[in-house]
């Protein structure tokens, strides 16, 4: 298996003694669309930290395409790893948007015209192009969003890892952050996001990891999130989708729908039949 | 700050140069010691602006609050130098010196943006350390404002209101709670700040800005205009020329 990121037995306690991670093991995969799913506490943003070296293991490995986190290569980590936070106001903190997505780059020293060519690229990727010289308090929160986005991109991470990429966003600013993430899927990219919304896990995600205090109570695809166990014991619900089929067990369906599209497709079909 | 289009003259001005000849028509308005001088470069000074397209109306709505701190603080002076028959004289020679800095000052910065008064500082070769402090509490002064009152807006949702005076307990004692988590909150966002920088390669340094563009004879006109007519008031004065004199 092409691993984009092998954790093995991996613990991590903050300063105040709280235990975030109780020995992860992991493996995910390479230029997959992968969804950290778990609860508020679950560790998901620490063992974030760690795939770009913020954190280090305090104990266990973390490997991130086939290279050992460790202090010594924390800075081309992080050239490979692009992190998005949660609130774009702690990512987005230069006076103007163009130096706000220059900074990673400037970090590397790159030639004025590689950073000026980055910035144009990854402002056009999320649309924002025109809004180089506005200050980010200026901006919206979704446009603010983009930006942090931007501010990665112009890195050219080949993984992308976002921690809650949806929180306080709105039905617009989500679904034009999913054409986002499905474009750079595209192109090669991984995706690694943290969450706990189950919907979109369920029909947005290729693998799915299921986090509850502190270690990993399962993964495998996205059918993990119709087994009773897994969404019990990771105190999580239903996806949509499986909750309305698991109730419809008159429908007869072999396999849950993976989207709203197939769902919609099955029922066609079912009350076509039905109607011949 | 200006969060507008840029119109005028004075408002397009390069920073540096507004940054630059403020600072001396400061220094040469405190230098001025005549009323009628004080005065005169006031009117000049109010005169040039609105000749330069500076929306001058909104200007001085913001000077209000100011403007009263300095006529306090003018009058307590004038009563303190009321012994030696000179107070109000010098009350008014206070206020007027300190009406003029305030003006200019006001003026300059709220004709710049944000990222424009950071440019100018850097421009200017004011140490990065003390640029990229400016700029992180420019950056952040709005979110924080957000947040104490988002704070304000839970506890009132909760039915808290707010005493009426200084000697309310309990008013004192929800600020200092309210104070008090937004430091602890702004101590956890600095945090995730620094991390949000380590994760893009930050090594240590100061906050990146984009080099300036050159000054033009246009910003040099504005400058020049800005510093002409304390400059010329007080070369009279110290020459002992005085217009009111002349128009007698």
């Amino acid at each position: 298996m092409d691993c984009a990121v092998e954790i093995d037995d991996l613990f991590f306690h903050h300063k105040d003694g709280t235990r975030a991670l109780k020995g992860i093991n992991l493996r995910i995969r390479r230029g997959r669309r992968t969804v950290i799913l778990g609860p508020n506490g679950a560790g998901k943003s620490t063992l974030l930290l760690h795939l770009n070296g913020i954190y280090l293991p305090q104990k266990g490995t973390v490997k991130v395409l086939g290279m050992e986190v460790n202090p010594k290569n924390e800075k081309k980590l992080r050239e490979i790893v692009g992190l998005v936070f949660q609130d774009p106001d702690d990512q987005v903190f230069c006076p103007t948007v163009w130096e706000d997505v220059a900074f990673g780059p400037l970090n590397y020293d790159l030639p004025e015209e590689e950073v000026d060519k980055r910035v144009d690229e990854a402002l056009k990727a999320v649309r924002l192009e025109g809004l180089e010289q506005k200050a980010p308090f200026h901006l919206s929160y979704g446009q603010k969003k983009r930006v942090a986005i931007a501010g990665v991109l112009a890195l050219k991470p080949e993984i992308f890892i976002l921690d809650e990429p949806h929180a306080f966003l709105d039905p617009y600013s989500r679904a034009e952050l999913l054409k986002i993430l499905d474009a750079l899927n595209g192109q090669g990219s991984s995706i690694i996001v943290a969450t706990h919304d189950v919907d979109f896990a369920y029909e947005w995600a290729d693998d799915v990891v299921v986090m509850k205090d502190g270690i990993v109570l399962a993964s495998g695809d996205r059918n993990i999130l119709t087994d009773d166990k897994i969404i019990n014991e990771a105190e999580l619900e239903y996806p949509l989708l499986v909750k309305l089929f698991k109730k419809l067990s008159e429908a007869r369906c072999d396999k849950i729908p993976a989207s709203v599209d197939e769902a919609a497709e099955f029922l066609r079909r079912k009350m076509n039949g039905k109607c011949q | 700050m200006k969060s507008s289009e840029q119109h005028g003259i004075f408002q397009a001005a390069d920073g540096r140069v507004k940054l630059i000849s403020t600072c001396i028509f400061v220094a040469l308005v405190t230098m001025i010691y005549s009323w009628y001088n004080l005065v005169a470069v006031l009117f000049i000074f109010t005169i040039e602006l609105l000749a330069m397209n500076f929306p001058i109306y909104k200007h001085l709505k913001r000077l209000m609050i100011p403007v009263f701190l300095v006529g306090i603080m003018s009058a307590l002076m004038g009563l303190a130098e009321m012994s030696s028959g000179q107070g109000v004289e010098r009350g008014i020679i206070l206020f007027l010196r300190a009406l003029c800095a305030v003006f200019a000052i006001n003026a300059a910065v709220s004709s710049m943006t944000v990222p424009e008064v950071l440019h100018s500082m850097k421009g200017l070769r004011v140490p990065d350390m003390l640029v990229s402090l400016v700029g992180f509490t420019l950056r952040y002064a709005d979110v924080f404002s957000k947040e104490m009152s988002r704070m304000m807006t839970a506890r009132k949702s909760r039915g808290y209101s707010p005493g009426k005076n200084l000697w309310h307990f309990a008013t004192m004692k929800i600020i200092g709670q309210t104070i008090g988590a937004l430091f602890l909150r702004s101590y956890e966002r600095s945090e995730r700040i620094y991390f949000s920088m380590l994760s893009r390669g930050y090594t240590g340094g100061t906050m990146p800005l984009r080099e300036t563009s050159r000054i033009k004879a246009a910003d040099l006109f504005a400058g020049i205009s800005i510093v002409l007519a304390p400059a010329v008031f007080k070369m009279a004065e110290m020459r002992g020329i005085s217009w009111i004199a002349l128009l007698k």
